[in-house]
């Protein structure tokens, strides 16, 4: 718990810091191609990249109980007749989310052995993927985390 | 079994997880990744499942996205649309409803810069809800104000449901957003004319408000030079063609915490939780589009949106008769779904055959923006009147109650709005 904790803070920041980087670089490159009639050179592709940085925010999002459901039906059980709910779609979900991680892990590796790179700025993409896995496998583990306690929820008499 | 069919199983079993609860992203990932299976076996569902996630977030116009819920957070935490409502409430507060008008007023300024409805709903719950309330303002009218003027936002540029509907189905987001002006101030005119006729037909509703000089009013007017400005930056900017959308956002979020800045309103707390916010609402969204976009692939599969619009189209009934048929969906789905999540769920069954149907995509852009923002005031499950119900501490009853007139003015509206297309496409015809 404590660890998953700490995991989904780093992932805040680091997210927090790529917003601030994404608005600036925008606000950079509008500036430059008015003011001195130079935009910057690949700020299109550098954007693209740190868009992929904020799928952190997912991990965040999760352990804040935030992802977006429709709790029209479950809103109305009790508190342990929904953690039985939560718990059961956490259990549900969980293999898509680490079937995604595992996947974009593989095409990281492919994206290394073919040597992929973007096609402006030459930049390796398989960082990207690997940042796209490691949201991926972040979120399955805080999906655990809220799961264990879910079910002492239940069991909690 | 033929494909159209494993595509109907899978809607019925998505709905089914979304009773349960499940994560809206999930659920739709879910039965993305299962009937891909299905249909083209488990290889073809493990490659999309490691390409779509990357594909559709290394993707630039997204960006506009976290930049517009950066500056919507802003402007809720400093209060820097307050001001409009203090000018407008000294300029016309002093008639029958004119509080509540000058509410519907800085509403639309609001929206102006702001993308998302909960901006207005906080930033007004604590300003326009406390003056009506001392000025004895019927409780049910003052909340209903404020829940349906902030609906607004979704219509009036920028707004998120556009960029969404954009991405979704690879419409220009400038032409969306410039195509939402004009109905988005025939909208805020006809709630001034709901306002009117509510009061003028029980003058304790709404009793006027302070007398003001015109002195008064005109050195109210300085303190909204930040809305302005940035209304002035984001609109200007993307109507002259100045910036594109994407990069308005960006625009807009710096201006929002410059002058926030400047006007001494933001505090390093401030800025930290809204850019953690943000990074909170980009993380509910970047999850339900990777799911939106497995689901849109088993859609394109199963190949049912199109058998669906072609019997609809084989029915030979009036296009106007099924948008008429569309049009109560919404309206049924815009109360118990938030605004993206309910453009994500159905433009991949609804948008094939509205352009099958001839209509203007644009256009169709519009109508569905503005039958979500009915949905989220229409009772019994409206998301703003929950939030304005808890913001207030008024009861649900009473705000029920109060919005009633917004719907009849909404009504009308749309009506216009299906009537005359050209309220819509008219300003994106003289776009550069």
């Amino acid at each position: 718990m404590k660890i998953m904790g700490f995991l989904s803070r780093m992932a805040s920041y680091i997210a927090s810091v790529t917003v601030g980087v994404i608005m600036m670089l925008t606000v950079t490159d509008v500036f430059m191609r008015y003011v001195f009639v130079r935009p910057l050179t690949g700020s299109t592709e550098m954007i693209e990249f740190f868009m992929v940085i904020l799928i952190l925010g997912i991990v965040p999002t999760a352990m804040a109980n935030r992802h977006i459901r429709v709790d029209l039906f479950t809103g109305r059980l009790t508190p342990k007749g929904q953690a039985f709910f939560d718990a059961i779609t956490l259990c549900m979900g969980s293999w898509l989310v680490i079937i995604l991680g595992w996947r974009a892990f593989k095409a990281s590796l492919f994206m290394i052995k073919n040597d992929v790179r973007s096609p402006t700025l030459d930049v390796p993409i398989y960082p990207f993927y690997g940042i796209i896995a490691i949201g991926f496998i972040f979120l399955f583990f805080s999906m655990i985390v809220i799961l264990i306690q879910k079910i002492l929820e239940v069991l909690k008499p | 079994m033929s494909p159209e069919m494993v595509g109907l199983i899978g809607i019925l079993f998505m709905l089914f997880l979304l009773g349960t609860g499940m994560w809206i992203g999930l659920a739709m990932g879910i039965i993305g990744f299962l009937g891909v299976f299905w249909i083209r076996g488990f290889e073809q569902a493990l490659n999309m499942a490691g390409s779509i996630p990357y594909e559709n977030i290394a993707f630039y116009t997204l960006s506009v996205m976290p930049m517009f819920v950066l500056m919507g957070l802003v402007i809720s935490q400093t209060g820097i649309g307050s001001d409009l409502y203090y000018s407008a409430h000294k300029c016309i507060g002093q008639f029958r409803g004119g509080l509540a008008q000058a509410t519907v007023i800085a509403c639309a300024f609001l929206s102006a810069i702001s993308g998302t409805a909960w901006t207005g709903i906080i930033v007004f719950s604590k300003t326009a809800l406390p003056e009506m309330r001392r000025y004895g303002y019927d409780d049910g009218l003052s909340a209903a104000t404020i829940s349906c003027s902030a609906s607004m936002d979704i219509l009036i540029p920028p707004s998120i449901a556009f960029v969404m509907y954009g991405i979704l189905t690879e419409n220009s987001i400038g032409k969306l957003y410039v195509a939402g002006i004009i109905p988005g101030v025939i909208q805020a005119l006809f709630y001034m004319i709901a306002i009117y006729t509510v009061c003028r037909l029980n003058p304790q509703m709404g009793p006027a408000g302070p007398k003001t000089s015109l002195k008064e009013k005109i050195f109210s007017m300085k303190d909204t030079w930040a809305t302005i400005t940035l209304f002035i930056l984001i609109m200007g900017g993307i109507y002259l063609g100045v910036f594109t959308p994407t990069e308005a956002g960006a625009v807009g979020a710096f201006g929002s915490i410059v002058i926030a800045a400047i006007g001494r309103q933001l505090t390093i707390k401030r800025l930290i939780n809204s850019f953690r916010e943000t990074v909170v609402m980009t993380g509910m969204i970047l999850l339900m589009l990777v799911g939106t976009f497995m689901f849109m692939h088993f859609m394109a599969l199963s190949r049912l949106p199109f058998a669906i619009s072609d019997w609809i189209v084989g029915l030979h009934v009036p296009p106007f008769v099924v948008m008429i048929a569309i049009i109560l969906m919404y309206l049924v789905l815009g109360g118990p779904l938030p605004e993206l999540p309910l453009v994500m769920l159905t433009i991949p069954i609804i948008y094939p055959l509205v352009v099958a149907l001839g209509f203007d995509p644009i256009w169709y852009g519009v109508i569905i923006v503005r039958m979500i923002a009915i949905g989220s005031i229409s009772p019994p499950v409206g998301n703003n009147i929950f939030l304005i119900s808890g913001l207030g501490g008024i009861p649900l009853g009473t705000v029920y109650r109060g919005v009633i007139p917004f719907l009849i003015a909404d009504v009308v509206h749309v009506a216009l709005l299906l009537i005359f297309p050209e309220l819509s496409l008219f300003l994106v015809r003289m776009m550069r």
